[in-house]
């Protein structure tokens, strides 16, 4: 056997074993039983690189996708124009090959980007302090759920209906293990908000905190000076959209305690979900608090600025069953990427992007209202999706748009797996859908039979 | 010495730009008309105006500071910092497969599903078990998803006295950590002198109170566990399950299994063992294969394929399932990687990298056994583990030890883990480094050595030939600045 990844040619291999002071492999491999060792697994042989390559285009070619077809799913994942410079920067082996920056001063790359990354979130969501990211915007209001009932000291903690379902069922799991108690805030049916007076019946002496969205999943913005006013003494959490962010008001104005969620958005593809990159802000007060690493300002032997870990003691890798969270690796790349698309795009053009995708889904929305057999099921203000309900299932609208090169909108009743959502769907607009695609949709929509 | 170390925020102008956006006629909308005024952002944003030129510089520049494993060796032990293929990279950079929308029906991601399908197939039999799940994000994350699955299992059975986890006193701190986030309590067991698990201790452990047992074998010193099947099949006569932490695969694909050595629940390092690359300490992937019982618990949805037709679905009729540890399938973007270097390398490449990652590191300890203390004779598997408390009779520590080697162009070992050798020095040099490279790497380590009797000063000021020297941790964990404020004016 012989790989171009794996150097040792039998002379050497031969040498290294007598140098060792053994005879053969199986001599390294005594100490395990013999009775179980496995004679071979049964995967197919190696193959050239060639041969890798095209048996996955072939895989590739078999998904249809957002550079070929005009794209409308959202919720949650989103499809924008990705500059060429950002694949270029961040694919350079330096970071790619780089491990957690355990050692600072052969890190520095890695280290000042993470600082880099921490202060636009604290940008855009107005807090003080940012970790260096979490996996995703589920695992995201997961831990700042579990953050909340450690700073409370409490068992109970409220999330609105309209966060997304699968960062809910992921809330649900993690506090089913801690033994952590969810309850849910319902929403006012005509306006796509959370209801805020729900909140304030809700709430006992073992309630924590509350999360919501901004924008919710129905894509509605939430009256977070509402919510405050009637949780008032809850730690307040909110799960925002962070490109929304670029024109609405940061949640800190709201007095939020914390700002989470997914900020895939900022130049990560959407890879069916997978390149996520979950965010997480909060207060100086809370920093010890927070899980996942955090990297910080130092200065070296000659004084020199420079970065490193700190906090360190929140972390497993030191204080084990007393840390603040079992993480350990996180998204550090996807926080890589997002830094260098924001420094791309900067203080216009990332406002820029957001208005133009606010624009042109209420164009998009502006057809819809003047359809029959479709309309908009919320009344609520929203950024950049909304949610519509059909005299058709969304299944039969897939059918209609998938041969013209189109892609969505998104089932609710897939999402939510519930028949109560029949007929709903989420339509999503971004920059990067061109006038001339939503033109075409809406005239496909109005022609459905 | 880095000439240049302003942060892209210094090196913003006012009305620089870095990007463009298609021209176009939008809808002459005032903002204020489609979102309430009151909602809408009055601050300015004050992320950094450059040019495309001024980013394209300062992140290439920022690069160059970094040790990685395309600039140098990175014997970081229980990291498994192997070289990762470019053909993964260009293969999950296929439009195909990153412009896909998680919420697409699944007929348009056909691809993708069978994609995911072969992955499992094949961790499957790399593994020995019976389902896998690709959903978890990372080694930690897997974890969590595994002792939760054992959680439901138990509790299904109505075994609800099942309070504790054993976790050996060599273990990653993720395992104690991941216990404690599913409200277990940790028992922790020691190490017997031969570095492996105490077997008359972990039994007495053993009883009705203990869901699960987790394991990594070959353990965090580098050594196999022989009693594994004693412990396993003690284990299961109390009803307890047995954990795989899989951080330590790289040592035996292709030569025993977990799934064969008793383990009920196992994750895989993606990025370690699979050689995904580490991307400064993520996205890894997690995926966490188990046997045939614990199939109705694992995490929605399960990629499946239809016998008859051939294509590939999402099944999330798992009534008993944990429910969701992550949203959508997971890290697609590793998945691919990962697959892609199972492809190349096959059943004998695979095994061809085990054996000669533990060639290398055997051959390394032999190289440096008399000048490093060794503290566990016999052979060892992919890693090992040296105490250094013999630099203290020169005034030096292992940290002065791993900063002299910076200045040498190599990454340190681990150091100061497992917490159970004193000074530890982990070594892992995995299967794609050549005899050369750990000859010169044994050859720095004993120019170091020397030093320390000669010159400990050196060691104690080193490294100096690295962008910045010894940074203050102490001092910037006491008043932490987190993020950069611009001088007021």
């Amino acid at each position: 056997m012989s790989s171009k990844y794996i150097p040792h040619v039998p002379n050497e291999i031969s040498e290294m074993l007598k140098t060792i002071g053994v005879q053969s492999m199986e001599d390294l491999y005594q100490d395990i039983p013999i009775k179980k060792r496995t004679c071979s697994i049964s995967i197919p042989e190696g193959q050239a690189e060639a041969d890798v390559s095209r048996n996955m285009k072939e895989m590739a070619q078999r998904n249809q996708n957002t550079q070929d077809y005009a794209s409308f799913c959202g919720c949650g994942v989103y499809h924008h124009y990705i500059p060429s410079v950002v694949s270029s920067l961040a694919n350079r082996g330096e970071f790619l090959t780089a491990y957690t920056p355990y050692q600072p001063e052969v890190s520095q790359g890695s280290l000042q980007v993470f600082f880099e990354f921490q202060t636009m979130i604290c940008e855009l969501t107005g807090m003080d302090v940012a970790n260096a990211s979490l996996y995703d915007g589920a695992t995201a209001c997961a831990e700042a759920m579990l953050m909340a009932c450690r700073i409370k000291k409490r068992d109970r903690f409220i999330v609105s209906e309209l966060i997304h379902p699968e960062y809910i069922q992921v809330m649900e799991t993690y506090a089913k293990g801690m033994q952590i108690t969810l309850d849910y805030l319902p929403y006012n049916h005509e306006t796509g908000e959370t209801d805020g007076q729900a909140l304030s019946h809700m709430i006992d002496d073992r309630t924590a905190g509350f999360l919501v969205g901004y924008p919710n999943f129905f894509g509605v913005v939430e009256n977070l000076e509402g919510l405050r006013h009637f949780g008032k003494d809850l730690f307040m959490v909110v799960c925002a959209q962070p490109l929304s962010l670029a024109i609405l008001k940061p949640p800190s104005r709201y007095g939020a305690d914390m700002v989470v969620g997914e900020a895939q958005s900022f130049g990560c593809h959407p890879y069916l979900g997978g390149m996520s990159l979950g965010y997480m802000s909060s207060h100086n007060q809370y920093i010890r608090q927070m899980p996942g690493r955090i990297i910080g300002e130092s200065h070296d032997l000659d004084g020199n600025r420079g970065f490193v870990m700190v906090l360190q003691t929140r972390e497993q890798h030191i204080r084990r069953s007393k840390a603040t969270s079992n993480i350990c690796s996180n998204h550090a790349h996807n926080a890589l990427v997002a830094t260098i698309y924001l420094s791309l795009l900067g203080k216009q053009g990332l406002r820029q992007v957001a208005i133009n995708a606010t624009k042109k889904a209420h164009y998009l929305a502006e057809k819809i209202d003047r359809m029959e057999r479709f309309r908009r099921k919320y009344s609520g203000p929203f950024f950049n999706e909304f949610v519509v309900e059909s005299d058709f299932p969304t299944e039969e609208i897939h059918k209609d748009l998938l041969p013209q090169k189109i892609l969505g909108p998104v089932s609710l009743e897939r999402v939510y797996g519930s028949p109560s959502f029949h007929h709903l769907s989420v339509f999503s607009v971004t920059e990067a859908n061109r006038l001339e695609d939503i033109d075409f949709l809406a005239a496909r929509l109005e022609e459905m039979l | 010495m880095r000439k240049d170390n302003r942060l892209i925020f210094e090196k913003s102008v006012p009305g620089r730009k870095g990007y463009d956006l298609p021209k176009e006629s939008l809808p002459d909308y005032d903002l204020k008309s489609l979102i309430p005024e009151e909602y809408l952002r009055e601050s300015d944003l004050n992320l950094p105006e450059v040019t495309e030129l001024d980013v394209v510089r300062h992140y290439t520049n920022l690069s160059q500071l970094n040790h990685s494993v395309d600039t140098g060796f990175y014997p970081l032990g229980s990291c498994t910092m192997k070289y990762n293929p470019k053909l993964n990279d260009s293969v999950a950079a296929y439009e195909g497969f990153h412009s896909i929308h998680p919420y697409q029906p699944v007929e348009t991601i056909q691809g993708a599903l069978e994609l995911m399908y072969l992955a499992q197939e094949a961790l499957k039999e790399i593994s020995g078990m019976d389902e896998v799940t690709l959903q978890p994000a990372a080694g930690a994350h897997g974890e969590y998803a595994g002792l939760r699955l054992i959680q439901a299992y138990h509790q299904d059975r109505g075994d609800r006295s099942r309070k504790t986890v054993i976790v050996p006193d060599s273990a990653h701190g993720t395992n104690p950590a991941t216990a404690m986030m599913c409200g277990y309590e940790v028992v922790e067991t020691p190490s017997n002198q031969n570095g492996t698990v105490d077997l008359d201790a972990i039994r007495s452990k053993m009883d009705d109170t203990v869901a699960a047992i987790m394991l990594t074998n070959p353990n965090t010193l580098g050594l196999f566990e022989r009693d594994i099947l004693e412990i396993a099949r003690l284990a299961h006569e109390k009803g307890i399950l047995l954990y795989y932490d899989g951080a330590n695969m790289n040592a035996i694909m292709g030569v025993i299994r977990p799934g064969d050595m008793g383990f009920d629940v196992l994750h895989f390092n993606l990025h370690k063992t699979l050689s995904t690359p580490h991307g400064m300490g993520g996205p890894g992937s997690g995926a966490v294969g188990v046997k045939k019982f614990l199939r109705p618990y694992l995490p929605v949805p399960q990629i499946g394929k239809d016998p008859n037709e051939g294509s590939y679905h999402m099944d999330y009729a798992l009534p008993k399932s944990i429910g969701k540890v992550r949203s959508f399938y997971g890290n697609f973007n590793v998945v691919i990687r990962a697959l892609a270097y199972i492809m190349s390398m096959g059943c004998d490449g695979l095994k061809c990298a085990s054996e000669m990652a533990v060639l290398n590191a055997n051959y390394l300890k032999k190289l440096l056994e008399e000048d490093l203390k060794i503290p566990y004779d016999g052979v060892c598997m992919h890693e090992f583990v040296a105490d250094g408390s013999l630099l203290k009779q020169y005034g030096v520590r292992t940290l002065d030890l791993a900063k002299r080697l910076l200045d040498f162009g190599v990454h340190p070992p681990t150091i100061y883990f497992p917490l159970i050798v004193p000074e530890a020095i982990m070594i892992e040099p995995t299967e794609t480094e050549s005899k050369e490279e750990l000859e010169q790497f044994a050859a720095m380590i004993r120019q170091i050595l020397r030093e320390a009797k000669t010159d400990p000063e050196l060691l104690k000021t080193s490294p100096t030939r690295t962008p910045v020297r010894r940074l203050d941790e102490v001092g910037a964990t006491k008043k932490p600045i987190v993020r950069y404020v611009p001088k007021e004016d």
